[in-house]
């Protein structure tokens, strides 16, 4: 039985050791253990004046080697149509001049759930400083996404609401049942190409949104509360949670008509920097099924991409693939 | 020394397929194929006859208000119906110029566009003052 304990713990010793890093919305320096495959479907939603908004994520993760993990994400949304709202961008007209504006635009409105489109993610833990019950870790990440909505708001999200590419780089420490992540990167998101309706009846405006580019900052704390002390491998993990997580992001540009800038008078699509504080908690059962539940506040400031507060739900499951050893 | 092999190889791998990819999907925007893009140009509601629309072959974004930077023109018919046909799939940039009557203006305005092969797309060009 011991013996079998130890084999477990050598094969999900990634999972039972460093429990309390894995974080329910951030990633920790640490790997996916190698030749594992995970997966993890979660949800996060929020209300919209009287709209439920959701996204839901399919999340796949490999451990290539025992310091480079990829990831793959597909998701799918309610948050925006593939086309932009009305009086997202407008122009009136006093004479014969053309005033062009934009703002106003309505919330709540009620949009199918669409296919967002890919996210993919590599991580390299570069820096590994392992101690009894300790250790301290780096890692460097790239991202890249080919995300197909009409997004309306300055602030790029690269997992599902604008394409582009990211990098950044993550430091966890640990120190027996506290773990403390640090992660910052950077986002360059891409441009989504869409049409807003003419207020007048004309057809459709061809109406171009750039993105802000971004930097995010994360501080992520972790408490693995029960056990106090492993005894079996099929010992039920608790750990609670809070990350602060947040993004300083530029102002977005709008061309309509391929050719006019439109001026931006909206708090949505400016410069803008926010802090949320998002607390959880998430069970381990037989060292691998994790489930994660968290909620997300606004701390400073606050996104104009979200409403608050921000729900999550996760489960996720490694499957092994290399043969045991005897 | 073996994982560094192993990530090597890997990186070749992906740079090859990448490349490959890049290379298939290559194709230069232009005449010579059998797509064809089509529509009316707008200002608003109201048609505007005898627009002339401007075509930039590979481009996504407004190459500029200097029509001699662009490929080809035709002159939209009475109805402001245009079409440019025989292109190749790739990337369009179609700019519109025209006169609306109504407001004694010269109107004008542009839209990116995407062909596939033999593909008929119907896009309409809204121009502004």
């Amino acid at each position: 039985m011991r013996t079998r304990f130890l084999i477990l713990l050598f094969l999900f010793g990634t999972v039972i050791i460093k429990a309390q890093e894995l974080y329910p919305n951030t990633q920790p320096a640490s790997s996916v253990p190698k030749g594992a495959l995970g997966v993890r479907v979660y949800d996060k939603s929020y209300q919209d004046i009287t709209i439920l908004r959701t996204l839901n994520v399919l999340n796949l993760m490999y451990g290539l080697t025992s310091k480079l993990s990829i990831y793959g994400s597909i998701s799918m949304s309610n948050h925006h149509s593939i086309n932009f709202p009305a009086n997202l961008a407008f122009h009136t007209h006093n004479g014969s001049q053309s005033v062009f504006g934009s703002g106003s635009i309505t919330r709540g409105l009620q949009y199918p759930t669409i296919y967002n489109g890919v996210n993919l993610y590599a991580k390299y833990r570069f820096l590994t400083l392992d101690g009894d019950s300790r250790h301290f870790r780096m890692a460097a990440y790239g991202e890249w996404s080919n995300i197909n909505v009409a997004h309306d708001e300055a602030e790029p999200n690269l997992l599902d609401d604008t394409k582009g590419i990211g990098a950044g780089l993550i430091a966890t420490g640990l120190i027996k049942h506290f773990a403390a992540t640090l992660s910052s990167g950077i986002i360059l998101p891409g441009k989504y190409n869409g049409f807003s309706p003419d207020i007048y009846g004309g057809p459709m405006v061809p109406t171009q949104l750039q993105y802000g580019r971004a930097l995010t900052y994360n501080l992520s704390l972790g408490y693995l509360l029960y056990p106090a002390h492993y005894a079996d491998y099929k010992q039920l993990n608790v750990n609670v949670y809070v990350e602060f997580m947040g993004k300083a992001y530029e102002q977005a540009k709008i061309i309509q008509y391929g050719i006019v800038d439109v001026p931006i008078q909206t708090p949505l699509l400016k410069a803008g920097y926010y802090l949320d504080v998002t607390p959880g908690v998430q069970a381990i059962i037989n060292s691998n099924l994790r489930i994660d539940f968290s909620t997300g506040f606004q701390c400073i400031n606050k996104s104009y991409a979200h409403f608050y507060p921000v729900y999550m739900f996760g489960i996720q499951r490694y499957f092994y693939f290399k043969n045991k050893k005897k | 020394m073996k994982l560094f092999f192993n990530i090597n190889k890997t990186l070749l791998i992906c740079i090859y397929l990448t490349t490959s990819i890049t290379l298939y999907s290559c194709h230069k925007a232009g005449t010579g194929g059998k797509s064809s893009v089509s529509g009316s140009v707008y200002h608003h509601s109201k048609l505007i006859p005898a627009a002339i629309v401007y075509i930039k072959y590979g481009a996504t974004e407004f190459p500029g208000a200097d029509v001699s930077v662009y490929d080809d023109h035709i002159t939209a018919d009475a109805n402001a119906h245009y079409e440019f046909s025989g292109l190749r799939k790739g990337s369009y940039f179609l700019y519109g110029v025209g006169y609306d009557n109504a407001i004694f203006r010269t109107v004008t305005g542009g839209v990116g566009i995407t062909l596939k092969n033999n593909q008929n797309l119907s896009s309409d060009v809204p121009v502004t003052e």
